[in-house]
């Protein structure tokens, strides 16, 4: 009776009603534009300068089909969103100390991870440039940037995860793939273990 | 022995009649015929309530209730309870044409297009805040007094039920103009489904009604908030105030006062008039508070968008607390047979706030345990006078004052210019310490009082006047107390005498003592009453008073010469006028 309330997460994974569809999956995936998340334009490399950050969301949820009609509304383009919203920030290469695995995730020291705490999912936002630190406003989680995202401080567990990053053919940021591991709170079916080396 | 009948009336042969029939008494006969008023009425009115300032503080939560319910019912005139996305047109200029649930745009209207909208909104905000903060309040005055306890243990368990079901229903009432405040609180609340272990997903996804946020979350906490738990907190309030005309009310112990008797005002004229005119100072207060302190202003805020978030996110403030649990715990996960135990989202916010409710729920029971107190009471204790409960109470303060500090935590680093990290470290560490160090200053301080209290019972209050004895000595001279001050000091329990050693043997009507696990919970029992116990001062005996009278009566014989002239001691305690005195006889 109690199961009409609302699909499973392994209903929605299988079924995939709707882009990314399942906490493991987000609407990221390979050639994906990252873009500015108010306005939705593409972004260069050359448009960071060394401390910038960037909020950012795939172009996926500002494309239109043939019809105009938007690809993503409603309530698949706000899961998108809680899911996909990404920052994107710049650093001196020199200064960026990446994970074993990731020395190829990052464009000219353009580094990007997601916006969502691993905590309990709140939208990160507070930067600091001279230390690469970014701070969740809810709870205080605080996550360095230029070590792969790991906690520095608060109650968070893990680091943010990580998408990584290369420039196609009209020099525009973009994903390489969806992300490697499930992002926002952690939750019981998350096996950690596998999907960091995933 | 003859009766004198002379001064019977013999002209009364027949039966009285009144000249005109009263309407309203015809009205109420027609009542009662019916449905058999008269009955109830002539024992309610005249039930009589015991008067004192701390008994208001329940009548405020259940006016404050009343206030939520007449302007809640207003709210939801104009309110669509609705996730369905639309493009604001409302005259708020600066948030027209911004895509919107439907919820928050009707709240706009409400706040911007509707007459009277925003001042019933902040009057709904304003008494839940009150609500809440009421029936904390109220709890902590019963428990200080002892009012929890015997035969009223089952009225504070419906009373912590309100407690709860109060918060609950705060929380679902600001999620929903759908804000990006109380977003980012549904947001975070998703995570805390999520951590719980096994069946975190699963009920993630049916709340949500797939994955976050889904379209069904504001339309379900709705219907919780108008419909099924203020018909549970209905109900409760009823079950609470039936028990507590059953019980009749306590009162603090005075002349004529008794465990048997109330003395108090009776219910009409004098109650109903001081009760109903206080349903009006709560609802003035709301209104004033409504009408001029701006309360989540959710324009400011803006929608809902769950990749945005605004900084110093804060709950309303009964929230404060495990939220403050959540952000100085430290971030334990555990990764077991391929699973995540969010130990630091799980405990904080699971696990504490049920075990502290839990705890809250069963306080009563656990004092009549380690007491073993089976009598009913009816009147009430002074703080003072129950140190180790007075303390456990102060503790559990403590506790949840610290909790809700940490829950500002980035408010007071920000204000303070202090260290974040600093305020977490010592929260960490002050959530464990200071509770301990709560509940030794609370029961030395009770203890100190009274010791004061016995000594003004055997020697008088301290008059703050120093004599001076002809031989050059000073003294502080001491009044006897008034007799009813005196009869309220005096008329406590003795507690029981705990100190000796648990019997080993059989004790003397043959009984054995509990042997195995029965015996260890004996000897826990026995250390929490000795503790509980410990170095309280006893009131004075009949004996000890009366030798302190005599000392008095000694002292003050020695000082009736001086009585009635200068510099008796008299100016200052009001006993007469120092207008025209003279400071010496010889002046």
């Amino acid at each position: 009776m109690l199961k009409d309330l609302g699909p499973t997460n392994r209903d929605v994974t299988d079924s995939q009603p709707y882009i990314g569809a399942g906490l493991e999956h987000t609407v990221w995936e390979k050639g994906v534009r990252v873009v500015r998340d108010v306005v939705g334009t593409p972004i260069r490399t050359g448009d960071l300068e060394i401390g910038d950050l960037i909020n950012a969301e795939p172009e996926t949820i500002f494309e239109v089909d043939e019809n105009g009609d938007p690809l993503l509304e409603g309530v698949p383009l706000q899961i998108a969103k809680s899911k996909a919203a990404v920052v994107v920030v710049r650093m001196d290469p020199d200064e960026n100390n990446p994970a074993p695995g990731r020395e190829n995730w990052a464009v000219d020291g353009i580094l990007c991870y997601s916006k969502i705490c691993t905590h309990v999912g709140c939208p990160i936002s507070l930067y600091e440039k001279k230390t690469h630190h970014l701070l969740c406003p809810c709870h205080q989680s605080t996550f360095d940037l230029a070590d792969a995202a790991k906690v520095v401080f608060g109650p968070a567990a893990r680091p943010l995860p990580q998408l990584p990053l290369m420039v196609d053919a009209d020099g525009y940021l973009v994903a390489q793939s969806d992300f490697k591991e499930p992002v926002g709170p952690s939750y019981w079916e998350r096996d950690s273990q596998q999907s960091t080396s995933k | 022995m003859s009766i004198d009948t002379s001064k019977v009336a013999s002209t009364n042969t027949t039966a009285a009649t009144a000249k005109k029939p009263n309407p309203v008494g015809a009205a109420a006969e027609w009542a009662d015929d019916r449905l058999g008023l008269a009955t109830l009425a002539k024992k309610n009115l005249r039930k009589v309530f015991p008067d004192h300032w701390s008994f208001m503080l329940g009548e405020i939560a259940l006016w404050s209730f009343v206030v939520l319910l007449l302007s809640g019912v207003f709210l939801t005139l104009w309110f669509t309870p609705s996730m369905g996305e639309t493009t604001y047109q409302g005259s708020y200029a600066q948030l027209r044409g911004v895509g919107m649930s439907e919820a928050f745009a009707s709240t706009l209207k409400l706040s911007f297009d509707v007459r009277g909208g925003l001042l019933m909104r902040q009057v709904h905000h304003w008494s839940a805040m009150l609500f809440v903060a009421a029936m904390m309040v109220h709890l902590l005055r019963v428990f200080f007094t002892g009012a929890h306890r015997k035969p009223r243990e089952l009225n504070w368990v419906v009373g912590a039920l309100l407690l709860l079901l109060g918060t609950l229903e705060g929380f679902t009432g600001y999620s929903l103009p759908d804000d990006l405040l109380s977003g980012t609180g549904i947001r975070a609340a998703d995570g805390f489904v999520k951590s719980q272990p096994v069946i975190g997903t699963y009920m993630s996804f049916l709340l949500f009604g797939g994955e976050f946020p889904g379209d069904q979350i504001i339309p379900r906490l709705y219907i919780i908030h108008v419909l099924l738990i203020p018909g549970l907190l209905l109900a409760l309030i009823s079950a609470h105030m039936v028990l507590l005309v059953y019980h009749k009310h306590t009162q603090w112990p005075g002349p004529g006062r008794t465990e048997q008797n109330v003395v108090g005002f009776p219910m009409l004229p004098v109650y109903a008039a001081k009760a109903g005119g206080f349903f009006f100072c709560v609802f003035g207060v709301s209104a004033l508070m409504g009408g001029l302190l701006s309360i989540n202003p959710i324009w400011k805020y803006g929608p809902y968008d769950p990749s945005k978030v605004t900084a110093g996110s804060q709950p309303d403030w009964y929230m404060g607390w495990p939220d403050g649990a959540l952000r100085i715990m430290p971030n334990i996960e555990g990764h077991f047979w391929h699973h995540t135990w969010s130990w630091n989202v799980f405990l904080p916010i699971i696990v504490l706030p049920m075990l502290l409710f839990t705890i809250v729920l069963v306080l009563p029971f656990i004092e009549a345990w380690i007491t073993g107190d089976k009598r009913d009471h009816h009147l009430l204790q002074r703080p003072r006078n129950a140190p180790g409960r007075t303390a456990t109470m102060v503790a559990l303060m403590t506790l949840y004052a610290v909790f809700w500090i940490a829950g500002g935590n980035d408010i007071i680093a920000i204000r303070l210019h202090l260290s974040i990290n600093q305020i977490t470290y010592f929260n960490r560490a002050a959530v464990f310490v200071l509770p301990v160090v709560a509940y030794l200053i609370t029961k030395r301080w009770c203890i100190s009082l009274q010791r004061k209290d016995r000594d003004d019972l055997l020697h008088g209050y301290e008059t703050g006047i120093i004599m001076r004895s002809p031989e050059g000595g000073y003294s502080e001279r001491h009044l006897p107390l008034s007799t009813g001050r005196a009869f309220r000091l005096a008329s406590r329990d003795r507690d029981p005498d705990v100190f000796g050693e648990l019997p080993a043997g059989p004790d003397a009507n043959g009984v054995e003592p509990p042997s195995g696990i029965g015996s260890r919970l004996a000897g826990v029992r026995h250390r929490l009453r000795k503790m509980m116990y410990a170095d309280n001062i006893q009131p004075p005996t009949i004996d000890e008073l009366e030798q302190g009278h005599h000392h008095a009566e000694h002292e003050h014989e020695l000082q009736v010469p001086m009585e009635g002239h200068a510099a008796d001691g008299h100016q200052f305690d009001g006993h007469h006028l120092v207008e025209g005195e003279k400071l010496r006889a010889d002046d």
